[in-house]
């Protein structure tokens, strides 16, 4: 049996399975933080009534030490507070509701919330470095690039077997923008060179890819956004996607 | 207590926030020795050369696992209570932990300031209790064997 999808149902529907899949990660990210300010908030009241007995007492050195604990975990709560808005931030970015208008976002944040997302995943296997050039606001619809550069971004992670440096980079080149994800992975071979961009080609085992990542990557860039896609890669060196999208939108279907 | 000296607890977790929150925790609830690692390979040779009552450990961390890093626990101080402190809620790593490094609590994060003071103080007790048993065993051997000593030569003496 044969069902019929259309084409943007398909890929409303990858973007919706990447999402689900780094929720775990994305998840377990939010436990220490939270645990963190959980703890410090039921230290500090002890640490409050601690402070009203040492107070009653000649005791100095004892209220000096009970401040310092307390100026040390509102330290650590503002840390784990905005680890979590972090997170938040990128979230509310990848999980933006599909929108059919084009609208004008800095494109490194979109860049950066793939990154920290995807980061979840690869935890402390892979370092990931950025380097962004400073850009105007780009005219794009954000939940697709932001889908784009997921798969990018896992894609990369899941080309470095061990340890390894994902970067990416932007940089202004005329009218439009050029993105970069680069990784220190095992690259592509010269006689799949040809394939990576076609419907369906991959070389991970069944039920570790689809082949679908690259190919949505692609009409994103393209056909939504009237930009383009290429890689460079050396077998065993790495890999670098690179992308580049007009600062202005075109009109569908680039005429 | 049978020896002179502050229980000592190692924490281990790769987040620096974490240790903090604990070690203040304590500061403020007990006396203790509290030594503090981000790294578990630092954190187990410390377990190598240093009596250690209690170690609480985070499970994923970079390089071993806190699975791994209690193992090295026991291996060096199998008095010592383990305690597994983690955010990654998974069963099976839990029943592997409690198998294979006979651990005495797996607690999981965002863990509760009360319960995670009583499960430290039932272990240093433990930890004391068991070390204060080797130390009774070895006592008994050693009255058993002089007493055999001196069962022999009444023996001879007689005889």
């Amino acid at each position: 049996m044969s069902v019929d999808i259309q084409e943007d149902q398909l890929l409303e529907l990858q973007r919706q399975a990447t999402l689900g899949r780094l929720l775990a990660s994305v998840a377990h990210e939010f436990s220490a933080p939270i645990g963190s300010i959980l703890s410090n908030r039921d230290i500090e009241l002890r640490l409050i009534e601690r402070m009203e007995k040492a107070a009653a007492e000649p005791a100095p050195d004892r209220v000096k030490e009970l401040v310092s604990a307390y100026r040390e975990l509102a330290r650590i709560d503002q840390m784990a507070a905005e680890r979590i808005s972090r997170l938040v931030r990128s979230l509310k970015t990848a999980a933006r509701s599909p929108d059919s208008e084009c609208h004008c976002v800095n494109v490194n944040e979109v860049v950066d919330s793939a990154l920290q997302l995807a980061k979840t995943e690869f935890r402390d296997r892979i370092t990931v470095e950025t380097d962004f050039g400073t850009l105007p606001n780009v005219e794009c619809k954000p939940h697709l690039l932001s889908q784009a550069l997921l798969n990018l971004v896992t894609n990369a992670g899941q080309a470095i077997e061990g340890k390894g440096t994902i970067t990416a980079g932007t940089r202004l080149e005329g009218d439009s923008v050029h993105i970069w994800i680069s990784d220190t992975g095992h690259g592509i071979r010269e006689e799949n060179k040809a394939k990576v961009l076609k419907q369906g080609f991959t070389t991970k085992p069944v039920g570790a890819g689809t082949g679908l990542g690259l190919l949505i990557v692609q009409r994103i860039v393209t056909e939504d956004h009237g930009g383009s896609i290429s890689f460079d890669s050396e077998w065993g060196h790495g890999t670098t996607f690179h992308i580049r999208i007009p600062l202005q939108a075109r009109k569908k279907g680039v005429e | 207590m049978s020896e002179n000296r502050k229980p000592s607890i190692v924490l281990v977790d790769d987040e620096e926030m974490i240790l903090t929150s604990i070690r203040t925790l304590l500061m403020l609830e007990g006396d203790y020795e509290v030594t503090c690692f981000t790294i578990p390979q630092e954190a187990a040779r410390h377990l190598e050369k240093n009596t250690v009552d209690v170690t609480v450990s985070d499970y994923m961390m970079p390089g071993m696992t806190g699975i791994q890093l209690l193992a090295e626990a026991k291996r060096h101080q199998p008095e010592a209570t383990r305690v597994l402190l983690t955010g990654h809620a998974d069963k099976a790593s839990a029943i592997q932990a409690i198998n294979d490094v006979g651990l005495f609590q797996y607690l999981e994060k965002p863990w509760d300031n009360a319960q995670l003071l009583l499960v430290i103080q039932q272990g240093v007790e433990r930890a004391q209790l068991l070390r204060e048993l080797r130390q009774k065993i070895s006592e008994l051997d050693t009255a058993h064997s002089t007493l055999k000593n001196t069962q022999a030569r009444l023996l001879k003496a007689f005889l």
